[in-house]
C-alpha cells in the first residue's frame, strides 16, 4: 500500500511550471509574444499599457460621478 | 510614467554611472511577464561614491517623498541617502522607488549577482532575474507578489527550455 502511494505522488508533482500556470489562468501564448519582443519594446509597450489603463480607470470614476450628480 | 519618462530616467541614471539594478514589475516585464506596471523600482549600491552619482542623476527631476506631508522637509543629498534605506519618490517623470534592500535577496551585491544586462533604449543596465524575481516575490509574501509566481516560474521554465535548444 505504501509502495502504492509513493508510486502514485510523483506522477502529481511532475506537473511542469507551464501547466501550473496554464491552470492559475495563465494566458501563455502573451508569455511567447513578450518573449519575442527585445527588451525596449517590453518596456514601452508596458509604460503605453499603464498609461491606457489610468485613462480607464479616470473614465471610469468620471461616469461614476456623473451618474452620482 | 510614460514611456519616455522611463528613458529619460534610465538615461539619467546611465550618464552619472549610477551602480543600480532594475528589479520589481519593471524587471518582471523585462523578463517577458504581461503584467503592467506604472513606476521603477530600482536597488542601488549604498557606496558613498554612488549615492553623489545618484544624487546628481535625480536632482534635475525634483524627487520628492511620495505619500509623504507636503511641508515635510527634504533636501535629496547623499547624507539623507546615507540615513535611510528605501525611498519612494514621486519625480517629474514618475513615481520611482529606490530600494538599499530588497527582501529575500540582500543589499545591492546580492541583488546584482542575481542580475543580468540587458539593452534597454540602448543603454546596458541590470536587470534582476527570473530567479532572484521569484526568490524576492516569494520573500515578499503579499498576495499581490505571490499572484505573479506562476508567471515568473513560466517564464523561467520556458527559459531554460530555449537554452538547451
Amino acid at each position: 500500500m505504501l509502495e502504492f502511494a509513493s508510486m502514485a505522488e510523483p506522477s502529481a508533482k511532475q506537473k511542469t511550471a507551464l501547466e501550473r500556470a496554464q491552470e492559475e489562468g495563465v494566458d501563455l501564448t502573451q508569455l511567447y509574444e513578450r518573449l519575442s519582443w527585445t527588451p525596449t519594446e517590453r518596456i514601452r509597450r508596458n509604460y503605453e499599457g499603464a498609461i491606457l489603463v489610468e485613462e480607464l480607470k479616470k473614465a471610469g470614476q468620471r461616469h461614476r460621478d456623473a451618474k452620482r450628480g | 510614467m510614460t514611456p519616455s519618462g522611463v528613458e529619460k530616467l534610465l538615461r539619467a541614471l546611465d550618464s552619472e554611472r549610477v551602480a543600480f539594478v532594475i528589479i520589481g514589475g519593471a524587471a518582471a516585464v523585462l523578463q517577458g511577464s504581461a503584467y503592467v506596471t506604472n513606476d521603477l523600482d530600482v536597488c542601488y549600491s549604498r557606496e558613498r561614491k554612488n549615492l553623489e552619482k545618484l544624487v546628481a542623476a535625480l536632482a534635475p527631476l525634483h524627487p520628492s517623498l511620495r505619500a509623504a506631508p507636503k511641508n515635510l522637509p527634504f533636501k535629496l543629498d547623499a547624507a539623507t541617502l546615507k540615513s535611510g534605506l528605501n525611498f519612494t519618490f514621486d519625480t517629474d517623470i514618475g513615481d520611482l522607488d529606490l530600494l538599499g534592500e530588497v527582501s529575500g535577496l540582500g543589499d545591492y551585491s546580492a541583488v546584482e549577482a542575481l542580475s543580468e544586462e540587458m539593452e534597454i533604449f540602448g543603454m546596458r543596465c541590470k536587470v534582476l532575474t527570473l530567479e532572484g524575481l521569484i526568490k524576492a516575490k516569494r520573500a515578499a509574501g503579499r498576495r499581490k507578489d505571490l499572484l505573479i509566481l506562476p508567471e515568473l516560474e513560466a517564464l523561467l521554465e520556458i527559459r531554460k527550455g530555449q537554452k538547451k535548444d
